[in-house]
Formats: C-alpha cells, structure tokens, sequence
C-alpha cells in the first residue's frame, strides 16, 4: 500500500506541459499561415472588400432567375442526397467489418492478428479516399463520365465513404460497449449483436453524423459545381464570373436555407429516435 | 414456478483446476483476482458465491463465462478446455451460457421487448433475428419471463423509461428467455429491497431448477445465499474460503471469511508501520464482520449487511 498525498493531484504537472505544449505548437502554425488579421482593417483592403460585399445588394429577385434557383437547388439536394446514399452503402460494411467493437477475439484480450490485419486493411483505404480531396475526384470523374451531376455525386461519395467509415467506427468505439459486448459473450452472431445492441446504443450520434455529413454535401457540391459538376454550384461559378453580386447573393441565400433545413431535420429526427 | 420453455440441453459442468485469473484492467505486479483456484460445480447445481468486495466473486464468473482467460491453470466447461477450441467451436459453446452482469447491459433506447428477447439470439438466424427487430414475434415469452419477476406490465416501455431496480429485474428476465445450461449471475440483487430480493432468488432458483440449468450466482445479501442455495462458496483475497452446505456454514466461518482486517495487518510489515492504528475504512470492516455475526445468529431476519 502506497500513501496518498491530498495536496499534490499526480495529473497536475503532466496537463501543465501539454497546455504549453500546445501553444507552442500552435505558433510556428500562425506564423506559416501569415495570420495577420490587422490587414483587414487598413483602408484600401477595407474598401475592396465592401465594395465587393456591395455588389451583393439588391439580391437578384426576377421571377425567371429564381426559377432557375430553384431548379438547381433541388439538383444540389440531389446530387448531396444521392451522393450520401452512395457513400452510406459503401461505408456501412467498411464499419461493420473494420470497428473493434464488434470483435469477437477482443472479448478476451488481444485481436486475432488476421483480423487486425483486415481491421487495419480497411482503415488504410478509408484513409486514402478521404485524404483525396472531392475536387480532384470530380476532375477525375469528369473525364470519364462528362460534365454534368454523376461526377460531382461519384466525387462526394467517395471522399464521404472515407469520412463516414471512420467516424461511424469511431462513434461505435466510443459509445457504451457493455450491451454489445455482454451479446457477443453469449454466441450471438456479430450483425445479431450490432442490431439489437450497437445500434440501437448510438443510434442518436449516427444519424445527427450522418445528416450533418448530408449538409457538408451540399456545401461540397457548391466547391464541385466550380468544376462543372452540376448544381447550385455551377450557377454560383457563372455568376461570379459576370460580377453578377445579386445572383451570388440569391445563391447564398439558398444555400443558407438548405442548411437550416438540414440542421431542423436533425433535430426532429434526434427527436423522434429520443 | 415458470412456464417459460425454451429448449432445455441440460445443465453445463464448471470445473477450474489451479486457474490463476486476473482482470484485464488490472495494473501489472498486483497479484491475480484468484489465486490457484480449484472448484467443481456439478450440472444442475446451484451455488452462490458470497466474500467481501474484492474478493474476486466478479472475475470468478468472468472466468465460467469465458470471458477472460485463466492466465495459469484451466477452466473445463462440460470438460472440455473453452480455450483450446476454434472460434466456430467457441461461440456454439458461448451460446451455452448466460453472463448476467452487475449492471444489466441493456441499451437504454431499446423496448424491454427486444431487449429481453436479446438474450435469445443464439437461437435465431441473422434473418429472423432482424425480422423480430420490425415484429417481435417472440414477445410473449418475454413476456413470461418478465412476469415472473413481477416486470410483465414494463414489456412495451423502453429501458430508459425504468427504474434501477426494474431495469435490474429485467435483465435477470434475459436469463429465463436464453437457453443456455450455465447462468453466471452477478450480484441479481444490488438494486432491488428485500421482498423483491427474494422472489428474483426464487424465480432464478426456481427456474434453473426446472430445468436442470447449472447456477452460479454472486450475493452480497449472505442471509439470502445460505436460504436459497444448497451450496455456498465464501471466497477472500481470490481464494477459497469455505465451500460447504449452506446447512454447515456457521457464523464463524463467514467471520473469518469478512473479517479481512486482522489478516492485512499481520500480512503486511510496511502497513503496520505506516499505520499504527486501524483507519475509518478497516473500522468497517470490523463492524461488518460483527452485523453479519449477529444476522447469521438470528437466522438472516435482519436487512442484508456488508453491501459495498
């Protein structure tokens, strides 16, 4: 038996050396990035970007111009929706098969090494489609199935695999394991266990991910649509093009509404799930 | 008692030869959880496993239930070494028992339905098993082994909508609903009163009675082990205290058996020396050892003493 010392918290002198660590770690970042906010403020930059935030009123307002949003609004929830689809369809078998917390092996101590490998395998390939940025798989795409929504829906769906596989595996990790665990400990089959005791444990976490993920699809179809890949996007690159600062401004507008509509049917669904 | 059938394979034999184990979240250089143990429990019977906080009751079942591995000698379920079978081979044998834990494993947005009918997937293939997720088609055998803790009205709630000691009754419902022929059930009675303590017992006894279902069980409440079980194990510092009849245990083997103080000081040099006198938490200890004396004395009418 050891004695306790009241007054000296052990974890004290270790969170002390990480804080300074971490700004210390953090200047060289500000100083890479040229971060010198002041320059905003000088009069000529000043004028600039109020005469550019000026262009932005009046929005564009004609009937006909807000058809065409419209219509392209809808092809960008297309294109994010179609895309997220995708994406879960390949991710979710990624994740069953790649989270430990369905590892049988790992009830009693350590991963069968075949497993691991497999395991580990799968984090390799979750780690190479996400770190390829959607934009390069749009130029990809484009060549091979032409300008249009298909290469944009390919190109979001293949970085989204990425994401969703690793943050669908790591939202199972860490939420309670004990009722999956307790499943596997009584021979019940691996998709048995995920069924009636990880899902239903992280339901809530998977689906908010899953919807925000839906919104960051819309917001990427919008970088897409700069490389002709369809959408909202498309018409966002014409019209700044043309200096056409109320289209923008309308675009913008659409694309604010778009996701306040995700963020509102996340929270009725987190609702409803309880 | 039940009317709960599911297919019965009989009972399951536990043996532990000189099994060394240790909790996986044990700092390295503290001795093994259990210490050498040998223990035959035969099929059918059934034991409950009483001992101090610490003593290694927990990891005892984790042991039976293959859930951590022997780290010296072996464990024999039915005769056969768990660990020396394939994966295949293991989880059919896994299907064989039922670890109910401490705190019941039930995912808190699950309806008790599902959540009871969980303990039945072994049986099932991966087909019918996610069909019964849309319809639980199975329900009224839940709803049998929830009734028989008195739990039958909670079976449409969901989990989180109950109460500790109802949540606690309904995962000891999953037992009467898995077709296992081991139940390893740990502490079934740290959230329920007294009156509901002993009908849980009784369901539970009652139940693995009929159907020939190897009970281990691990009680704080040592009034109600020596009632309901024929058998009981008094486990310290991970090893074998007594292991007697509950007729035989008298009320100076479970003394000796939660009356660790005595033991410590003696067995250490340096905490003699760091301290001189007995401290707040070996008083406690000291006191217990006295209430449970006086419990056993009275034939176990006073409230359960000595819950950690």
């Amino acid at each position: 038996m050891t004695t306790v010392d009241a007054h000296r918290d052990p974890a004290w002198r270790g969170r002390v050396f990480w804080t300074l660590a971490a700004l210390a770690l953090l200047a060289p970042a500000l100083v890479a990035v040229e971060f010198r906010p002041w320059i905003f403020l000088e009069p000529e930059n000043l004028r600039i970007t109020l005469r550019f935030l000026g262009d932005f009123l009046p929005p564009a307002m004609s009937a006909e111009f807000l058809a065409l949003v419209a219509r392209e609004t809808w092809r960008t929830v297309a294109i994010a929706t179609a895309a997220m689809v995708l994406a879960m369809l390949l991710a979710v078998p990624l994740t069953l098969v790649s989270s430990s917390a369905l590892s049988v092996s790992l009830l009693t101590g350590r991963m069968r090494p075949v497993a691991m490998a497999v395991r580990q395998a799968i984090r390799v390939l979750l780690v190479v489609l996400r770190s390829v940025p959607e934009l390069v798989w749009a130029l990809v795409f484009v060549r091979v199935v032409g300008l249009g929504p298909t290469a944009g829906v390919l190109a979001i769906a293949l970085t989204y695999t990425g994401m969703l596989g690793k943050i669908y595996g790591e939202i199972l990790e860490s939420g309670d394991l004990h009722p999956t665990r307790s499943l596997l400990r009584i021979g019940s089959g691996r998709l048995q266990a995920f069924a009636y005791a990880l899902l239903p444990t992280n339901s809530r976490e998977l689906t908010s991910y899953t919807i925000y993920r839906w919104e960051c699809a819309i917001r990427s179809s919008a970088v897409l649509g700069f490389v002709g890949a369809g959408g909202l996007g498309q018409q966002l690159d014409a019209s700044m093009k043309m200096f056409n600062g109320g289209e923008v401004a309308t675009i913008l507008v659409a694309f604010v509404l778009l996701v306040a509509l995700a963020d509102a049917v996340s929270g009725w669904l987190r609702k409803v799930i309880g | 008692m039940t009317a709960v059938t599911t297919a019965a394979r009989g009972g399951l034999s536990v043996r532990l030869a000189a099994a060394d184990v240790s909790h996986p979240a044990a700092r390295a250089g503290t001795p093994p959880a259990l210490r050498g143990l040998d223990l035959t429990i035969r099929p059918g019977e059934q034991v409950a496993v009483i001992g101090p906080s610490g003593a290694g009751k927990t990891t005892l079942l984790h042991a039976a239930a293959c859930a951590l591995v022997p780290a010296a000698g072996r464990l024999l379920l039915d005769d056969v070494d768990p660990w020396t079978l394939a994966p295949a081979a293991l989880r059919r044998l896994r299907a064989r028992l039922f670890l109910a834990p401490q705190t019941p494993p039930l995912p808190p947005r699950q309806r008790v339905v599902t959540a009871v009918l969980a303990a039945h997937l072994p049986e099932l293939g991966l087909a019918a098993s996610l069909f019964g997720l849309v319809r639980p088609a199975a329900a009224p055998l839940a709803h049998q082994a929830l009734t028989a803790f008195d739990v039958g009205d909670k079976l449409w709630e969901r989990v989180d909508r109950l109460s500790g000691g109802e949540r606690q009754r309904v995962g000891l419902a999953r037992a009467l609903v898995s077709s296992a022929g081991l139940w390893l059930i740990d502490e079934p009675l740290s959230a329920l009163d007294p009156t509901r303590s002993a009908q849980a017992l009784q369901a539970l006894t009652g139940a693995a009675r009929a159907r020939g279902t190897t009970l281990l069980a691990s009680l704080h409440q040592v009034d109600l082990a020596l009632a309901h079980f024929p058998r009981v194990l008094g486990l310290r510092d991970g090893r074998i205290g007594f292991d007697l009849p509950a007729g035989d245990v008298t009320p100076d083997h479970l003394a000796r058996l939660y009356a660790s103080f005595e033991h410590k000081l003696s067995g250490s040099q340096g905490l003699v020396a760091a301290a001189p006198a007995p401290t707040g938490d070996d008083r406690n200890h000291a006191d217990r050892a006295d209430d449970i004396r006086d419990t056993a004395h009275r034939g176990g009418d006073r409230a359960p003493v000595g819950r950690c």
